[in-house]
């Protein structure tokens, strides 16, 4: 009996001609036996035409380049040793090229001995694969051709990865051990610690990184800790991921709020942007000759830290624009300073809220860093710029308006204030949280 | 006893998640690619489609996974795996969580399959021409919407995301990332998209 099966799509169809050999019940309908192949592609004159040799090498071809589309390593599209008859390569920009042999198939007249190259765009390719997924489905034709899908041996894959990004985590886990090591080395004599210097690379990303997983080796180093290290350590550490999961949580609502917040503002910018300016030039007015006194004074004071002195230590005054007082003075620690790393933790996240929830807008542009003094009782005591550009930048922050007076034995713990380029506020504690832990 | 129809059995989340195969060899866990992999397909969605996130959780209920994706924070925390994320959460991705995030991401492709095809086809004529993106108006969107998306969740200091500083190396990832989208559309996206997840990851 003979059997036609088609399939078809926009581009491209299959149209098998062949016979049914088995005819005990229920096998009567199955195509065992392939006449004829023929691959129309959109576009081209005529069809390709062929036996059961071109269409198993057709669809075999067709099933490993498509597995090669989507993980962008290349399959071999033959079993080893077998002659190269149908081949798909990848071609410039959209293009893919179908090659075959001019044993295995023709294409009527035109054929002149040469192999057949068909110039196929994705949505051809994705076409023809279609038609041969659809053909593989059919298990009523043809059934011992299979997809064969496997992932391809790790033999056969060069490796992509750029060698550094390969090296990073393996850097960064002896890496992190030492920093780790050192870290705990220092921990009986904190007054050797030189904060400048150490802590700048301790700032925790908005308290994203989950406390509990928290060990020794990210505490090392927070701002890139090993990935593969890190997920080995977790399982070992069941207990605690777990107690922190719901903490976990939290964060990640969190974060999400974060982002989804960056997205609407993003959107938002432009509408708000006209008012918020009108605003933020006043206040740019009002401050402008203070932040011209500032860096001298600055200079001043850097030379004065050292010897530092009961007098020089922050009293905390911050009244209407006199910013200058307040932001020479934090940068040295508090003179009575909070040390408890729940007290330290609590304070983070009340300072991030603060800022988060006085901000006119997200601000974007070059990330700035400030040193803020926060109260036990919540309150900002006072802020210091890390740098010119901070400096200059201050009124586009909320820091300014949020500073209150207090007294200057106010127990009280400085953090460091991030805010990045994507307009996300980071804080951390100015000396690092392992100096807490 | 001749049996005339199949048994009654309810078509449940866990059949479907079985539909896709787990091959001889492969790791427990889906790899550092695989997590970036599936989470940059469905930032490509996103960018396709305005509802995009909302999607995903509503696909996730539709196809019976939400035993597996639970929820918003769930989700988020799954395509948070993805180390170049800026937010990455470092924590591993079953092949049971892998597997319905593949299999969501199919399921939305397959709705957005005349948008996909129309973009590549805009794409391929561009290209003949030598034309810029900005003459296609829906094309120039969706990556000017993927670029802003993936600049704002990818962590800019990973050597992973330097590599796509430029728009025009964003653009191609975001083509890339069409062209792979347009493959999930088909009879058989699912099972190929899972497959090529561990492409190197087997002996």
């Amino acid at each position: 009996m003979t059997i036609r099966r088609q399939y078809q799509l926009p581009n491209c169809s299959l149209v098998l001609d062949g016979l049914s050999i088995d005819p005990s019940p229920g096998s009567e309908d199955v195509m065992s036996l392939l006449v004829n192949a023929e691959c129309r592609i959109s576009g081209l004159e005529r069809s390709l035409n062929g036996g059961y040799n071109f269409f198993a090498a057709l669809v075999r071809a067709v099933s490993q380049y498509a597995q090669e589309v989507l993980s962008g390593f290349a399959h071999p599209q033959v079993v080893e040793g077998e002659p190269l008859l149908v081949h798909i390569n990848p071609g410039d920009g959209p293009y893919h090229h179908l090659v075959v042999q001019p044993e295995i198939a023709d294409i009527g007249e035109g054929g002149d001995g040469r192999a057949i190259d068909i110039k196929l765009s994705a949505v051809q390719l994705f076409d023809l694969t279609e038609a041969v997924d659809q053909f593989f489905a059919d298990h009523q034709t043809l059934p011992e051709l299979e997809p064969a899908l496997s992932p391809l041996a790790r033999k056969f894959v060069r490796n992509d990865e750029p060698l550094s990004e390969r090296m990073v985590p393996a850097v960064l886990g002896v890496g992190g051990l030492v920093a780790a090591t050192m870290a705990l080395g220092l921990l009986p004599v904190p007054e050797l610690r030189d904060p400048t210097v150490e802590t700048s690379e301790q700032i925790e990303s908005i308290d994203v990184v989950a406390e509990g997983d928290a060990d020794s080796l990210s505490s090392g180093d927070p701002g890139e800790p090993d990935d593969d290290v890190e997920v080995a350590a977790v399982p070992l550490d069941e207990a605690a991921s777990e107690a922190s999961a719901e903490e976990e949580a939290d964060e990640a609502t969190e974060a999400i709020a974060e982002e989804s917040d960056v997205d609407a503002d993003a959107e938002e910018t432009e509408e708000t942007t006209s008012e918020a300016e009108d605003e933020t030039d006043e206040v740019a007015e009002l401050e402008e000759a203070d932040l011209e006194s500032d860096s001298e004074e600055d200079d001043f004071e850097e030379d004065d830290s050292e010897e530092a002195d009961e007098e020089t230590r922050p009293t905390i005054a911050a009244e209407g624009g006199n910013n200058s007082v307040t932001t020479a003075r934090v940068d040295e620690e508090p003179p009575v300073a909070i040390r408890g790393l729940a007290d330290v933790r609590s304070l983070n996240s009340q300072l991030k809220q603060k800022i988060v929830e006085n901000r006119e807008q997200p601000r974007f542009g070059d990330a700035v860093s400030y040193r803020v003094r926060m109260s036990e009782d919540g309150r900002i005591l006072g802020y210091r710029p890390i740098d010119s550009s901070a400096d200059s930048a201050v009124d586009e922050t909320p820091l300014p308006e949020l500073v209150e007076n207090a007294s200057e034995e106010t127990p009280a713990v400085d953090y460091r204030v991030v805010f990045t380029e994507r307009g996300v506020v980071e804080v951390g504690p100015w000396l690092g949280w392992s100096y807490y832990e | 006893m001749q049996v005339q129809s199949p048994p009654n059995t309810q078509p449940s989340g866990p059949q479907l998640i079985d539909q896709l195969s787990v091959p001889v060899g492969l790791p427990s866990e889906c790899s550092r690619r695989a997590k970036t992999q599936i989470d940059l397909l469905l930032l490509a969605i996103e960018a396709l489609d305005l509802g995009g996130a909302e999607a995903m959780l509503a696909s996730a209920k539709e196809l019976g996974l939400d035993e597996v994706v639970r929820g918003r924070v769930n989700l988020w925390l799954l395509r948070s795996s993805n180390p170049l994320r800026r937010f990455s959460q470092r924590q591993p991705m079953s092949l049971e969580e892998g597997k319905a995030l593949v299999l969501i991401t199919c399921f939305l492709a397959k709705r957005l399959t005349v948008l996909i095809r129309q973009l590549l086809l805009g794409y391929q004529q561009l290209n003949d021409q030598n034309l810029s993106f900005d003459h296609h108006f829906r094309l120039s969107d969706y990556l000017a919407r993927f670029r802003s998306h993936f600049r704002a969740r990818m962590n800019a200091k990973r050597s992973g995301v330097i590599a796509y500083s430029t728009d025009e190396k964003l653009n191609e990832l975001a083509i890339e990332l069409l062209t792979k989208l347009l493959f999930c559309t088909g009879t058989g996206g699912a099972q190929r998209l899972w497959i090529s997840l561990f492409d190197g990851e087997v002996a």
